[in-house]
């Protein structure tokens, strides 16, 4: 094995670093019209949440980086929950110097009010994921909310404005989606993120196209060929200022791909991927009652096999390779 | 050339292929390396004492199984390698005594 194949591979299985990735929630207040997910697990129980605490006391004390990386369904709909898990890893780290917990959080952003982000913040959480599908009447489109008729929009964008106002150090990633026939719609929220959130210095964009994950809409979806959705990039990029974009990396290399990072799901079921939930390959394991995992060695090599060769295919996405 | 040269030019090369099944997930959320070479690698690569549990080759433990045997030298109980190198507990060796 070559030495810069080692060094590619050595932090996909170091002990230093452990993400989880969080479900308090599967529940959601938004129903998206492109979404993948069936929100039937519902929320994490205080018994659940007691083990989630349970591991993390076990594994930080053999870590150097800890990452808390909050998902859904929507997370905050179960802030309690982060704020619990969150506080608790927080107070673990300040017992061993050297050691950082790091919490992140995808949000549909609706519930991210300046209160509730300063309660994150102070407990750790001061990385977010807020997506936006364009302007108004774009978005309110496609981020329907579970009770209808509601302006989606205005809530979220107010929100960020708060975040923007609040002067917090957190940063912020806006993933705005596009499709085939947005894509020519997105000029006014480009300068609207230009003028009122960038000065801050707390925004990046990510744009990207909509993908097909298995939603009921899927075939709906107009999405954009490969050739397309690199030009459409590079005109987005453009048009807000390269500096401002956060592009995908080529060599990226998925959190599923990774040996020391897992999703706990609701009901404790043990994952490896946010995205192939009714894939059984997916269930690698259970969070039992003591906080101790219960791994199933064979399903969760299937998400390891990149670590083989560092094909970048497998190393990219382990379930797309499979699938596709 | 100097010496910290010459040191990184031998481990430009290691005699090892990854096999997804020597890496597995312990009880705690721990990674496992099962196997001595590519736990050596890594940990040279990361400048770190190796958290491999079942791993004693590094921490300085002894297999008390009794063969002659010093490869792939295991623990078989949560013991938890790296930390106690005094350890008497019950250990097997995976290699051929």
């Amino acid at each position: 094995m070559e030495q810069e194949t080692l060094k590619k591979l050595a932090p996909l299985i170091s002990n230093d670093f452990f993400e989880l990735i969080l479900l308090p929630t599967e529940s959601c207040n938004f129903r998206c019209s492109y979404c993948y997910e069936d929100f039937k697990l519902g929320t994490m129980s205080s018994e659940v949440v007691d083990r989630v605490k349970k591991l993390l006391s076990r594994r930080m004390p053999v870590a150097k980086k800890v990452v808390l990386n909050w998902f859904g369904g929507e997370p905050l709909l179960a802030k309690n929950i982060v704020l619990d898990i969150s506080r608790h890893a927080q107070d673990l780290a300040s017992y061993r110097p050297g050691l950082t917990c790091k919490g992140i959080m995808t949000t549909n952003g609706y519930l991210l009010d300046g209160d509730t982000l300063k309660e994150l913040v102070d407990a750790g959480v001061s990385s977010f994921q807020v997506t936006i599908d364009g302007p108004r009447d774009v978005h309110n489109r496609t981020r329907l909310h579970r009770h209808p008729g509601k302006d989606t929009f205005e809530t979220i964008w107010k929100n960020l404005l708060a975040v923007r106002d609040s002067g917090l150090p957190v940063s912020v990633t806006l993933r705005m989606h596009f499709d085939a026939h947005s894509h020519n719609r997105l000029q006014p929220i480009i300068e609207d993120i230009r003028n009122q959130l960038l000065p801050s210095g707390q925004f990046k964009v990510f744009f990207r196209q909509l993908s097909r994950l298995g939603g009921t809409n899927d075939k709906c979806l107009p999405v954009l060929s490969q050739e397309e959705y690199q030009v459409v990039l590079d005109k987005l990029h453009r048009q807000l200022g390269a500096e401002s974009c956060l592009k995908k990396l080529n060599n990226y290399i998925c959190y599923a791909a990774h040996a020391n990072s897992l999703v706990i799901r609701a009901d404790a079921t043990v994952a490896k991927c946010t995205v192939a939930f009714r894939d059984p390959r997916n269930r690698i394991g259970i969070l039992k009652l003591d906080g101790r995992l219960e791994i199933e060695h064979r399903k969760l090599a299937f998400w390891l096999r990149g670590l083989e060769t560092m094909d970048s295919n497998l190393l990219s996405c382990p379930f797309k390779a499979t699938v596709a | 050339m100097g010496e910290n040269e010459e040191k990184s030019s031998k481990i430009v090369h290691v005699d090892y292929k990854v096999n997804r099944s020597d890496i597995a997930i312990d009880k705690d959320g721990r990674v496992v390396i099962n196997n001595p070479k590519l736990a050596k690698a890594v940990s040279d690569v990361l400048k770190e004492e190796p958290q491999t549990k079942g791993l004693l080759v590094d921490a300085g433990c002894k297999c008390n199984a009794g063969c002659p045997c010093d490869a792939d030298v295991k623990c078989d109980t949560d013991a938890s390698c790296g930390t106690d190198k005094s350890c008497d507990i019950d250990v097997k060796c995976g290699g051929t005594a």
